[in-house]
């Protein structure tokens, strides 16, 4: 209700303070004084050095003139800016990037849901194991390779639409081996596992005899599951919500391998500003977009979900209550 | 029996995985209105039971009838009856009025709004917590949530309610209480109840009858008083209580009285419903067991021994007694007073009235339990 408050950057500074004061509390040593402060600096340090840095750096260079070679040198200018603005491509390449973005999230929240439920009540450990091994699995495989695997089984001559053919259930190919349904499919494949995840963890939380006691009370299967499981996994959709979708705005490979130009986004363009057109100070400046783009939604999703307070993710908190 | 039964449990059977075999080919007939409460040690198949009843597992055999219908395999929602959990389980995310209306809400029939408002207050009232329906499940404490828990699966008035060990969570005080106002409701509401716990007290207290549940079977259905005071087997007379068994054989029987001789003596039993020569066991409650001074004169049923410990329990004071004959014996009396101190040598002795006889050793209980059992009893 207060976003402010939660993320706060007093709230987080005070946090530091405490775990150092606590390892203070530990080792009164002065020798060890200092070993607190080490812990938590070498991560700070390499985050600084590594990401902070660099993050400024790159913000610096959307106002580098471009020299005539193609390359930039230091300097100020707000041409580059004005190129953003000034084209309506970029303009439709961010609606590209949030609308792929949006309907990979959807699909797999959607599909992951019933997977999550399932996988959360199935009963023999031994099979929920298996089950989570091979979702796990799927992340193994490089993406690059299940992009082209993507591409065999939808190509116009593919096996999808081979069996199609045969069944007479189609009379021409309704995929080609590029374009959008590839760059969904691409996508919903490769971030589905993260909703599951995400999802069973809220779901395993619910105790089951809330469901035994919703049926009791006359309530069907999918009742209990529209007025039980449902609003106490809320967290957990919220979350797989969140997380595929700032993981997809940043999809660069599949777009590329899966897509056609018109499926291209913004990391593809990115990437073309600075190989191809050597136009290093716009390929900054759609860095920055994304990068804003991408702390705007967490932001969201922080708020959402409430992750600056002191609650955790996922629904234990109310959703277990068997305590005894 | 009288009437026809209300629920009847035929021949019900439940092996998990084709091995544990849970519940072993039970029959139960209950009454309408009946209180009977199932009770037994951990993992003797009380839970399992309960839930074939409830439709939350299938019998792997056998058959449950509800007045005449069979019901085995109705789905739990179409069933009519209702369950108290043990782990409570209220629905976290909502308001007490909204558990205790949840079922109304889902019901195929249509309540209107201020019939499920008069039907909450109603329960509310019942389980006397008014002015509660606005709280969260979290914002009450582990009593509140138990009657809440009640009161909603009273709120679609359910012909049969079950009650899972719903009392085991509360401390003592507050399982009391519990245990009267349980009691108390379903008196009133005249609905047919069948109650899971593995404490005897509680059975004996709140019960019409109870069935004392043994590794998967039935040991004993029966009364309170009966199972207590004439259990079938030693297994029922340790369960129900504290006891004093001595074993031995008939070896006279007469007309009125009978003899067991035992390795503490012969003893004269007022049960002649045993050959000689079979082998038997007396149980004798700590209540019917009583202590004076010693004496010289040797009246029956009488055993001597050394007061080990005294236990002020408040109306009864009990004392554990060593006796060289019996090995330790335990008496309770409720007299008030203190009738010896530890150390004392006491002369013990009981009414051949006051004694119950049970078959020793217990006939093999006739299971095909496919485990090998560690005992003596292992079939094949
Ligand atoms: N889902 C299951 N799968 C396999 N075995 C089970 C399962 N549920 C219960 N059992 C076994 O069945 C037996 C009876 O269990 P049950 O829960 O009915 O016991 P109980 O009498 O309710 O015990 P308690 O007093 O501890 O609640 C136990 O040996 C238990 O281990
Ligand atoms: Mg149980």
């Amino acid at each position: 209700m207060y976003p402010n408050q939660r993320w706060g950057c007093t709230r987080v500074s005070s946090k530091t303070t405490r775990i150092g004061e606590r390892f203070l509390d530990i080792t009164p040593n002065s020798a060890k004084d200092n070993l607190g402060y080490v812990i938590i600096g070498i991560p700070v340090a390499l985050l600084v050095v590594f990401f902070l840095i660099p993050t400024l750096y790159l913000f610096a260079t959307t106002f580098f003139p471009r020299e005539g070679s193609g390359y930039y040198q230091i300097g100020f200018t707000l041409e580059h800016y004005a190129r953003l603005f000034d084209s309506p491509i970029y303009g439709r390449y961010l609606w590209t990037t949030l609308e792929l973005a949006a309907v990979t999230t959807v699909i797999s929240v959607v599909l992951g849901y019933p997977i999550a439920y399932w996988l959360a009540r199935v009963e023999s450990p031994a099979l929920k194991r298996g089950l989570l091994l091979m979702i796990v699995a799927t992340m193994w495989i490089t993406v690059i390779i299940r992009a082209y695997a993507i591409q065999v089984v939808l190509a116009g001559d593919g096996i999808l639409n081979s069996l199609l053919l045969d069944f007479r259930l189609i009379s021409e190919p309704i995929t080609s081996s590029t374009g959008y349904i590839p760059t969904i499919v691409g996508m919903v494949y490769g971030f589905l596992p993260f909703a599951i995840l995400t999802i069973y963890t809220s779901i395993a939380n619910i105790n089951p005899k809330l469901e035994e006691a919703s049926r009791n009370l006359g309530a069907s299967r999918l009742q209990t599951i529209r007025w039980v499981v449902l609003p106490l996994s809320k967290n957990g959709i919220a979350g797989a919500t969140a997380l595929v979708f700032i993981l997809a705005i940043g999809s660069y490979v599949v777009p590329m391998l899966l897509g056609n130009p018109s499926e291209w986004t913004l990391p593809v363009i990115i990437t073309e500003q600075v190989n191809e057109q050597m136009n290093v100070p716009f390929g900054a400046v759609l860095s920055a977009v994304l990068t804003a783009l991408t702390i705007f939604f967490f932001l969201i999703a922080v708020k959402v979900l409430g992750l600056g307070s002191d609650q955790l993710i996922g629904d234990t908190p109310e959703g277990e209550t068997d305590g005894q | 029996m009288s009437a026809d039964p209300h629920l009847s449990l035929k021949g019900l059977t439940k092996v998990y995985d084709g091995r544990v075999k849970a519940v072993d080919r039970v029959e139960l007939d209950i009454q309408n209105g009946e209180f009977v409460t199932l009770v037994g040690p951990s993992g003797c198949g009380k839970s399992t039971t309960l839930r074939m009843l409830a439709g939350f597992i299938e019998p792997t055999s056998g058959s449950i009838e509800m007045d005449g219908r069979d019901i085995t395999f109705l789905p739990p929602n179409k069933r009519d009856i209702g369950m108290v959990f043990q782990s409570i389980a209220l629905f976290p995310h909502m308001t007490v009025a909204e558990n205790i209306s949840y079922g109304m809400k889902v019901a195929d029939e249509k309540f209107s709004q201020s019939e499920i408002d008069d039907r909450v207050e109603e329960m509310l009232e019942l389980v006397e917590m008014p002015e509660t329906a606005d709280r969260y499940p979290e914002q009450l404490s582990g009593g509140q949530q138990q009657r809440i828990g009640l009161a909603r699966s009273l709120a679609l008035r359910p012909e049969i309610l079950l009650l899972d060990e719903p009392l085991s969570a509360l401390d003592e005080k507050l399982r009391e209480q519990m245990q009267t106002e349980l009691t108390k409701i379903q008196q009133e509401l005249g609905v047919t109840t069948v109650f899971v716990t593995h404490n005897q007290e509680e059975a004996m207290t709140m019960s019409d009858r109870i069935v004392i549940m043994n590794d998967g079977h039935f040991e004993q259905i029966g009364t309170p008083n009966q199972v207590y005071n004439d259990p079938k087997s030693t297994f029922v007379a340790d369960f129900m209580g504290k006891s004093n068994l001595f074993a031995g054989t008939v070896t006279e029987t007469g007309p009125d009285e009978s003899v067991v001789t035992t390795d503490a003596g012969e003893f004269i039993v007022d049960d002649t419903s045993f050959r000689t020569r079979a082998s038997v066991q007396i149980l004798i409650r700590p209540e019917d067991l009583m202590m004076s001074r010693p004496s010289d004169s040797q009246a029956d049923n009488t055993l001597t021994g050394t007061v080990t410990i005294v236990h002020l329990l408040g109306s009864v004071t009990r004392y554990y007694i060593q006796s060289e004959q019996a090995g330790q014996l335990i008496v309770e009396d409720q007299s008030g007073g203190q009738l010896a101190t530890e150390g004392d040598s006491v002369q013990v002795f009981f009414d051949p009235s006051e004694c119950c006889v049970i078959p020793d050793p217990e006939p093999p209980v006739e299971t095909d339990v496919s485990e090998p059992a560690m005992g003596v009893y292992q079939s094949e």
